[in-house]
């Protein structure tokens, strides 16, 4: 143990590691070893079995407060509770998803409107979300449509097409028609509720976070949006098991 | 003492929550934030600093009340009991002898309105002017005097009388804020039971609010813990990934998610502790830019969390102490409030009742044989039933839930037809697969020799196919498969040969971890933490080994003697973990042969690269050790005192001994 620790301290960490393995052969039970194992592991930058070591040497000692505190700098490490938070949200989305519009009727309803506005919160003008969205553009077919971001951003170049911004304080906002949310990244309740749009539809990525997706569904469901869709731009199985939508391929 | 004593004796769960008697004019406050100051001002000047941030909260329908008036604590009281609120924990500020904001309890007290259950919490804290308890500038501070532990209850006396008071073991519950912060705590106990007892009631049943996870009350006498959700959360802040966040924000933004996870990832601890949730928590409107926000509070996650607590205290509080606390019924300028607001209306107090409702039916369990074939013929229809092949008796009915394994199925069913040795039949049960599961199965059957029967039905989950399936079961000897799974030759002919030669009822093998492409699986951590567990079956007995993990990793590896699932039953509804439930409650009914041979290769998936530690897994680990620790001085495996006491210090030394029993630990 004295050698692995002295390894572990000069930062010769595959030593440190095989001395720890080769102190846990001779006795499993090595809270020492499992728990520097486990760090020594962690700062090798591999977390999973970071983790695995932590855990056993927890159930060992459960009550060490140091070996508590490298196991919560692991799970943070890990994303562990971004997952588990992941989960939960997983399991609450079908219950949000009931305040979403039949997908069969979403491009009626969208194009039911005498004008679209479709409006980018997503990062930038790369993201494949702008294929879809004008993927979408061509499905709808004959409605007067306006591009909106909420951010400078050089969407006009990727789109072909001008694209205004959306600025609250000066007035500039869509006004009626219907609207399109591309991305999840932005809240747009800051000014929605200044608009008074027909249909409102989030254009949600593939693998979208359920995070992310119940949060924006929630938001435009609290300003009162009775039609409500979601679109995703492409196959997308997991998230619609959970919160079915319209793909947009 | 009340009647909810009596009432919850039938294992549901009391919700109380928390509530700030502020919200009215008292000279204290007049003179050190102004006159008329009441939580109110703070409320109402709140505003958002990044993109999406929800504030002001405004109040709907209690409007901004005064809680002088006897019209709003009925209305209040109302709601609760309409939502499934249980009881209001009214803080009790008491500052050496000195009360502040007692107007509204003792009013309720006085009258007798509302009829409402409610206990108190003694608000230990320093009265400071940041709000929050962090000692910067003290306007009342607390001295914890010897003769005032004797003032303190004597106070408390007359409201502990009050027929509405709560009880926890016929004793009045009573919350302390900071029990840390009390230097002697054991001469207070001591003073207050001294008192109850000369008063002729019974001294009160004390719980201490956590600061942190690992912070024990009980170690200063108190008789529980209370959690005090979002204190004491460790998720890691989000502040940096948000959108339009004001330059001047100082404070810190926290997933509302993470934070829930935090909590229902928490081991079982050794002492009784009551869970707790939080609707929402954000102190803008005290704080400003240095404000503390959980951010993405919805009342659907919401919800689920208090199911999960709701689980949480059923499974791990008996009779009265099942109690779950709510932070907070109307903490506005924490932005903590079920009270209905304008925003989301009675939704989070909606989310409480339909909590309630959903986990009324208490913890899952395993169904008995009969409940099987009751439910197998309520759900089939004849149609639904296809048998191909020979109808001979088979010695081994391999039972197999079917989801959505048209790749790997070819090679699973390829693996069962080789176990030549015996007369076999194959029971697939299409658990609601949308691929071209059942169509591999159909021209499977249509190649080989041997009794298939196929059942669809609409997706279930796992367990339920399983229990259905075993109802269709016509061998003595039923192994269990999953349809991406291989059983290696010889498999099922060595396990019945080790339910014969070792007269057992149950048998299972070594597993070997393979990926999609049929590899066996090297340094993946799940396979080598289960390795490292099974591995432990060669010197330790399978009790000490069977706690830790599901050394027979699925269901897939089980071979059963029908006789055994008759006469205790299948698995129970447990989504993730049903197979290790089902092998601990057949430990104390059935011998278990474990046979060493790598005969059952069990499939790892490149897409979970980390399958442990889900919160769904946490929580289902929980109760079936719960479930199983109950009962351990009866275990046949255990039944002499040694084998007990060893059984019990192993449970402890690794990290289990919060499931042993309490009679239990104390002797052993």
């Amino acid at each position: 143990m004295q050698q692995a620790l002295l390894a572990q301290q000069r930062g010769e960490l595959a030593r440190a590691i095989a001395l720890y393995e080769a102190a846990i052969a001779v006795d499993p039970a090595n809270f020492d070893a499992l728990h520097m194992l486990g760090v020594a592991h962690y700062q090798s930058g591999n977390n999973a079995s970071a983790l695995t070591y932590v855990e056993m040497a927890l159930q060992l000692r459960p009550e060490v407060e140091a070996a508590q505190h490298n196991l919560y700098l692991i799970r943070q490490a890990i994303g562990f509770l971004p997952a588990a938070g992941e989960e939960l949200c997983a399991r609450a989305l079908p219950r949000v998803a009931r305040m979403l519009a039949d997908p069969a009727g979403s491009l009626d309803a969208l194009r039911s409107a005498r004008e679209m506005h479709i409006v980018f919160a997503c990062a930038s003008s790369d993201d494949p979300l702008v294929r879809s969205a004008l993927r979408l553009r061509e499905r709808i077919g004959q409605v007067s449509l306006r591009f909106w971001a909420p951010v400078e951003g050089a969407f006009e170049r990727a789109l072909g097409a001008a694209v205004e911004r959306c600025d609250p304080i000066a007035g500039a906002l869509p006004r009626s028609g219907a609207l399109v949310c591309v991305g999840l990244e932005r809240s747009l309740v800051s000014w929605l509720p200044q608009m008074k749009p027909s249909a409102v539809a989030l254009l949600a990525p593939a693998g979208a976070s359920n995070r992310l997706l119940l949060r924006r569904i929630r938001e435009l469901a609290d300003e009162g949006r009775r039609s409500l869709h979601l679109l995703y731009a492409g196959s997308d199985k997991r998230s619609q098991r959970i919160a079915p939508g319209l793909e947009i391929a | 003492m009340s009647e909810l004593t009596v009432r919850d004796r039938d294992g549901s769960v009391r919700v109380i929550a928390f509530y700030l008697p502020q919200y009215h004019p008292i000279p204290e406050n007049d003179a050190w934030w102004g006159k008329g100051f009441t939580e109110w001002n703070n409320v109402v000047r709140a505003r958002p600093w990044f993109e999406g941030h929800w504030q002001p909260h405004q109040p709907a329908d209690l409007g901004y009340y005064d809680l002088r008036a006897p019209e709003v604590r009925a209305q209040q009281a109302a709601l609760a009991r309409e939502h499934g609120i249980d009881g209001f924990c009214y803080y009790w500020y008491w500052f050496n002898g000195t009360r502040l904001l007692h107007r509204p309890l003792d009013e309720v007290l006085a009258t007798g309105e509302p009829d409402f259950p409610f206990c108190v919490c003694w608000a230990n804290e320093n009265w400071t002017r940041r709000w929050d308890g962090l000692d910067e500038e003290i306007l009342l501070g607390q001295h914890y005097a010897a003769e005032d532990r004797v003032r303190f209850i004597d106070d408390l006396i007359p409201v502990f009388r009050d027929r509405r008071y709560i009880a926890v073991d016929r004793k009045p519950l009573l919350l302390v804020y900071r029990p840390f912060a009390i230097p002697d705590m054991a001469a207070h106990l001591a003073a207050w039971r001294e008192r109850c007892a000369a008063a002729g009631i019974a001294s009160p049943y004390v719980a201490g609010v956590k600061q942190t996870h690992e912070e024990d009350p009980t170690q200063l006498g108190l008789d529980a813990a209370v959690e005090f959700p979002p204190i004491g959360q460790r998720a890691r802040p989000i502040t940096n990934t948000l959108h339009g966040l004001d330059a001047g924000f100082e404070g810190g933004v926290i997933d509302y998610g993470h934070m829930a996870a935090d909590f229902l990832t928490q081991p079982r601890r050794a002492w009784i502790q009551f869970p707790a949730v939080t609707p929402m928590w954000d102190n803008t409107a005290r704080r400003g830019q240095r404000a503390i926000v959980l951010d993405g509070s919805q009342p659907e996650l919401f919800e689920i969390w208090l199911e999960y607590a709701l689980q949480y205290a059923r499974s791990r509080c008996k009779g009265d102490e099942r109690l779950v606390f709510v932070n907070a019924w109307n903490e506005w300028a924490e932005g903590n409030h079920l009270e209905p607001d304008l925003r989301y209306g009675p939704q989070f107090l909606e989310a409480v009742r339909n909590a309630k409702t959903r986990t009324a039916q208490g913890l899952p369990v395993r169904p008995s044989w009969a409940e099987m074939i009751a439910e197998a013929h309520e759900v089939w229809c004849d149609g639904d039933i296809r048998h191909v092949g020979p109808r001979s008796t088979p010695e081994v009915s391999v039972v197999m839930p079917v989801y959505n394994h048209e790749t790997f199925l070819p090679r699973t069913l390829a693996s069962i037809a080789q176990q030549d040795e015996l007369q076999i039949e194959l029971i697939a049960i299409d658990d609601g697969s949308t691929d071209r599961s059942v169509q591999v199965i159909e021209s499977f059957a249509a190649k080989h020799a041997i009794a298939v029967t196929i059942v669809r039905q609409e997706n279930a989950g796992a367990y339920a196919a399983l229990n259905r399936g075993l109802t269709l079961a016509r061998a003595p000897v039923i192994a269990l498969a999953n349809s991406d799974d291989v059983y290696a030759p010889g498999r099922l002919a060595a396990l019945t040969s080790a339910l014969d030669h070792r007269d057992a009822d149950l048998a299972f093998s070594g597993t070997e971890f393979i990926d999609d492409a049929d590899v066996p699986v090297g340094l993946h951590p799940y396979a080598t933490t289960l390795r490292a567990h099974i591995a432990r079956l060669a010197t330790e007995d399978l009790l000490h080994v069977l706690i830790r993990a599901n050394v027979a990793v699925s269901s897939g590896n089980l071979v059963i003697r029908k006789a055994l699932i008759e006469r205790i039953g299948g698995f129970a509804a447990l989504s993730i973990c049903h197979d290790w439930d089902f092998l601990l409650a057949a430990s104390y009914h059935a011998r278990i042969a474990h046979v060493p041979e790598l005969l059952y290769r069990y499939r790892l998936h490149a897409a979970n690269t980390y399958s442990g530690g889900t919160l769904q897994g946490y929580f289902e680990s929980d109760i079936l050790l719960g479930r199983f620790f109950d009962a351990i001085a009866q275990h046949p495996a255990l039944a002499d005192a040694g084998a007990l006491r060893r059984f019990v210090d192993h449970a402890r030394a690794v990290g289990l001994g919060a499931y042993v029993p309490p009679p239990l630990r104390d002797k052993a």
